[in-house]
């Protein structure tokens, strides 16, 4: 079959009232959850994880899918309004769009954010529609030895080769491989790391550490900063259809955005963060009046929005093409391909090809549900945004208990939540990404059961992953990496001092 | 502030690194059969103890001997943390005992008073209505095994 084909059997799939029912209560959620700032779509999808399992693998992945898209629409609304990021992927917006929000001008804002992310999101998920075909045939070659060294290159490139700090990176990615070691070793049967306690032999479930990070982590890092706790809600001024002015200045920010947003989440490249920053460097430089930028300039809240739901759809090409999850929704996402005993990669392209490309079919029609959902209902939205905070932060920490409690039915779970809540306030005290700690959860033992089955089949000779072309090549592209940024900022360093 | 900024950093990064230390001493004990003597279950062990350790004490480096980052640094409140932690441990202490609905009152109300609320009974009313909602919902609704009421007086 070709692959309009495919897509045209999956909108068979997804267009029956039962799985629309499920994109809408993934877009609503996603929304939701988007909007209301400390509760983020890694953290919703994984204490969804354990209530889903009842559902089918469609239907599950479908309303993930759309809370995916839909935390991306809603972060920005809380951006523009309040100030504060939704979701990683929103900071520049926080600060551009608020800015236009303060001056009467927040409907605007909402406007260009709403029609940038549908537009990105449609061009992105047309780009994952007929590139994931192509990596697939490609993928289908690969060995353990390919799929260990691409897992080596996601490590590098997630663990911030462009960010601010990569040993920071580092050290939160060495944590999470850490944890992933816990448990039971799965090609010797042999028990790691679990101190004795029996609840660890089956590892420590990515779920129960994500919640821990993000939700626990989180309620304990802001509750413990004054200075976070309180936000000043901007009203919605202005109109919600933009001027034609608006519009001029806002399409081609839009397109630019896509074309920056989408390979850096298709490229393991690190999120939906960097993107945004890069966006809207770009619409200052190419801006008529530069100047406006720091002020509200609408370029600067169209280009990032657009930006990171392209990251968004293209963050799906690794995680669906190769199994390789390059942001901390992705983990998740891949933990709960994991729980319906899927592992995506090329295989499931052909195994579970009607669930795939009636997934790829949902992200169309979620992005349409989203664009109606966001800017005509924006003001329903917004009242969310008052629910007092101590409220907020009770209820999410009553909902991660359940969650997690649930995965098992134990409350040596609980004890855990706490440790990992406790770690996670650490980590983001010190600043330490939590990102690669979720990812080098669930890719460390990938990685080492791809390293170890690489050896068997080579009886041990370590060069295997070398001497094969393609595994070597993305070798090399890892170690370049690892090494060029050091290069380049010691090299700025001497010439700084000489 | 600058110093306990830095100072912080360099702590989390000891942190780290004897975490490494942790975990090497435990991939020693790790008994390996001889099959899989050349790359068993110790062997990535065994990296990630190396990887813990170098980029801890690189952490640990740089806060106390690097230059200052450029901190946004806001002063913490220790007392909202207590509350938080208050909250969890009643609630793991509580689920299986006291059942789901009181165990969740109370880490709503803690949680709630760590945010600064003043309103003791209403937090308290709020989180017994989430509770009970919840357990509502997920114990009929989607048919998930909680502890009722005080171990099956109520189900």
């Amino acid at each position: 079959m070709t692959t309009l084909q495919h897509l045209l059997a999956g909108f068979s799939t997804a267009l029956t009232l039962a799985n629309l029912g499920w994109a809408f209560v993934g877009v609503t959620l996603g929304t939701l959850v988007g909007i209301l700032p400390g509760i983020g779509p890694a953290l919703t999808i994984a204490l969804l994880l354990p209530v889903t399992s009842t559902l089918t693998p469609d239907a599950a992945f479908i309303m993930f899918a759309g809370l995916y898209y839909g935390a991306m629409y809603g972060s920005s609304t809380t951006s523009i309004l309040l100030n504060t990021p939704g979701e990683s992927g929103s900071i520049v917006t926080a600060v551009e769009g608020n800015l236009m929000a303060r001056q009467g001008r927040g409907a605007a804002a909402l406007a260009t954010a709403a029609i940038g992310s549908f537009v990105a999101g449609t061009i992105g998920t047309i780009l994952l529609t007929f590139l994931a075909p192509l990596i697939v045939k490609l993928a289908i070659r690969f060995g353990p030895a390919e799929y260990f060294s691409l897992i080596m290159l996601a490590f590098v490139t997630i663990s911030g080769f462009l960010g601010e700090s990569r040993v920071k990176g580092m050290a939160s990615l060495f944590l999470g491989l850490a944890i992933g070691l816990v448990g039971i070793d799965s090609l010797t049967g042999q028990a790691r790391f679990t101190l004795g306690f029996p609840n660890l032999l089956n590892g420590i479930d990515v779920v129960i550490v994500a919640v821990g990070l993000f939700a626990v982590g989180e309620a304990l890092y802001i509750a413990s900063r004054p200075d976070l706790r309180e936000a000043r809600i901007e009203a919605v001024k202005g109109s919600l259809l933009m001027t034609k002015e608006e519009w001029a200045r806002s399409w081609l920010p839009w397109l630019r955005g896509t074309a920056i947003g989408f390979p850096f989440g298709a490229l393991p490249a690190g999120g939906t963060e960097i993107p945004t920053f890069l966006s809207y460097v770009t619409e200052k430089r190419l801006a008529r009046n530069p100047e406006e930028f720091g002020h509200g300039a609408i370029e600067g809240v169209a280009g990032p929005e657009a930006a990171n739901n392209a990251a968004v759809a293209g963050v799906l090409v690794p995680l669906l093409t190769l199994g390789l999850p390059t942001s901390a929704t992705a983990a998740i996402l891949l933990a709960a391909f994991q729980q319906y005993g899927l592992q995506p990669g090329p295989l499931l392209f052909q195994q579970e090809s009607t669930l795939i490309w009636g997934l790829i079919a949902s992200l169309y029609i979620g992005n349409v549900m989203l664009l109606v959902l966001n800017l005509p209902l924006v003001g329903l939205w917004v009242r969310l945004l008052s629910i007092p905070q101590h409220l907020l932060y009770g209820a999410i920490l009553v909902f991660s208990t359940l969650g997690v409690y649930s995965l098992n039915g134990s409350t040596f779970d609980l004890v855990l939540l706490a440790i990992f809540g406790a770690l996670g306030f650490i980590m983001r005290r010190s600043e330490l990404p939590v990102a690669p700690c979720v990812i080098g959860l669930i890719l460390g033992p990938m990685a080492e059961a791809h390293f170890r089955r690489a050896l068997s089949i080579s009886q041990g000779d370590l060069s295997v992953f070398v001497t094969q072309p393609i595994s070597a090549a993305i070798l090399a592209l890892a170690l370049a990496a690892l090494v060029v940024p050091t290069v380049i900022s010691w090299t700025r360093s001497r010439r700084a001092i000489a | 502030m600058r110093t306990a900024r830095i100072s912080a950093d360099a702590i989390v990064g000891i942190g780290i690194a004897l975490l490494g230390v942790a975990f090497a001493v435990a991939t020693a004990r790790i008994e390996v059969q001889p099959v899989y003597a050349k790359v068993g279950p110790t062997f990535v062990p065994w990296l990630v103890s190396a990887g813990l350790i170098v980029t801890g004490s690189l952490m640990a480096w740089a806060g106390l001997y690097g230059s200052p980052r450029p901190g946004h640094e806001g002063e913490t409140e220790w007392p909202p943390v207590a509350w938080i932690f208050l909250g969890l441990i009643a609630d793991w202490l509580l689920f299986k005992p006291a059942g789901f609905i009181i165990a969740s009152t109370v880490l709503f109300f803690c949680v709630a008073r760590g945010f600064g609320s003043r309103s003791a009974l209403w937090d308290a009313l709020l989180g017994a209505m989430l509770a009970i909602a919840a357990y509502l919902l997920f114990r009929y609704g989607l048919n998930l095994n909680l502890p009722g009421f005080f171990a099956g007086i109520w189900r």
